[in-house]
């Protein structure tokens, strides 16, 4: 797919990956717009210019029906949707505290499969649906992680990254025949402020060791892997890992 | 026509009669639908639109509609 003067959906698009994916696309001459639920963020975005701009919790489905349904109003089918929104959580499922063996919090588990996983089914359900009664050809990037193959310390985030390969693959499926092509990319250890956030310096320091090429991915690299992944029509139902050659 | 349509839903081509709808079939789901769908797209050159996806319904239908859009001669 030629990227100049489609419409293209991105996630999460207001800082970290998702903000280096939005300047790349438009670079490409997308025409990009962004949901967030970072209202202060959106506000910024958009008065740089050149991006649309829509606040929505897409772990919502109630306000991803709303937003999407506006979106389409105002824009017709999208043509691509990247599936990049969602959170960086790490526990284990028990860990030794000062009170003994604590337990994963529930709540954490929810919350984390909210943001990471129903966001991708919600929002795909809802721009796929107007991409096949339009009969737009349209791609959908789902952003996973290496996390998928399952990594220590990070329960939910691992199960949440493991599901949207799974959709990736069945999306891909069901939907080739009607044109529309599903893919993932997956990072590894990426230089961002949430990976930052969310992992300790040491375990992150350790962790680059067993990267061959001994350092983070740049968030530029992940945009690359996702330009790549719509602008090659050949490319379905497949996870793109971008990991430095990490294997976990 | 109906070899076509006996091809997708792999059943024999003289079951394949106007009557046919997709309830009759229990090979001819969504999933089959659009298989059927492109297959006809790709034989008689041409593009479907939604709406018209929506009514092939059965083999009258699909005739129907591929006989306005001239694609049954």
């Amino acid at each position: 797919m030629e990227l100049r003067d489609k419409r293209v959906i991105v996630t999460g698009g207001v800082r970290g990956l998702g903000r280096c994916m939005v300047e790349r696309l438009t670079e490409k001459g997308a025409r990009v717009t962004v949901f967030d639920l970072d209202a202060r963020g959106l506000e910024e975005l958009e008065r740089r210019g050149g991006v649309g701009c829509v606040e929505c919790d897409v772990s919502d489905y109630e306000q991803v029906a709303t937003a999407t349904a506006r979106y389409h109003e105002q824009f017709g089918a999208a043509d691509v949707l990247i599936n990049n929104a969602g959170i960086l959580y790490s526990a284990p499922l028990v860990r030794i505290g000062p009170s003994g063996v604590e337990k994963h919090d529930p709540a954490a588990w929810q919350k984390v499969l909210a943001a990471d996983l129903s966001s991708v089914f919600y929002m795909t359900a809802c721009v796929v649906e107007k991409m096949v009664a339009t009969r737009t050809r349209g791609v959908v990037v789902n952003i996973s992680s290496v996390s998928a193959a399952g990594n220590a310390g990070q329960s939910a985030y691992s199960a949440a990254k493991a599901g949207v390969n799974a959709l990736t693959a069945t999306w891909a499926k069901e939907l080739s025949l009607m044109g529309i092509r599903v893919a993932a990319v997956a990072p590894g250890f990426t230089e961002t402020e949430s990976t930052k956030e969310a992992i300790s310096e040491s375990v992150l320091r350790e962790t680059v060791k067993r990267v061959p090429l001994r350092r983070l991915g740049r968030p530029e690299e992940i945009a690359d892997g996702v330009v790549h992944v719509i602008e090659n029509d050949f490319f379905n139902g497949k996870v793109f890992e971008l990991d430095g050659g990490l294997i976990l | 026509m109906e070899s076509l349509l006996a091809e997708v839903l792999q059943m024999p081509a003289a079951l394949v009669t106007d009557d046919l709808t997709m309830k009759d079939v229990d090979a001819w789901d969504s999933l089959k639908h659009m298989e059927l769908v492109v297959a006809l797209e790709q034989t008689f050159d041409l593009q479907l639109t939604f709406d018209e996806i929506v009514a092939m319904q059965s083999v009258r239908e699909i005739k129907r509609v591929l006989g306005e859009r001239s694609a049954l001669k």
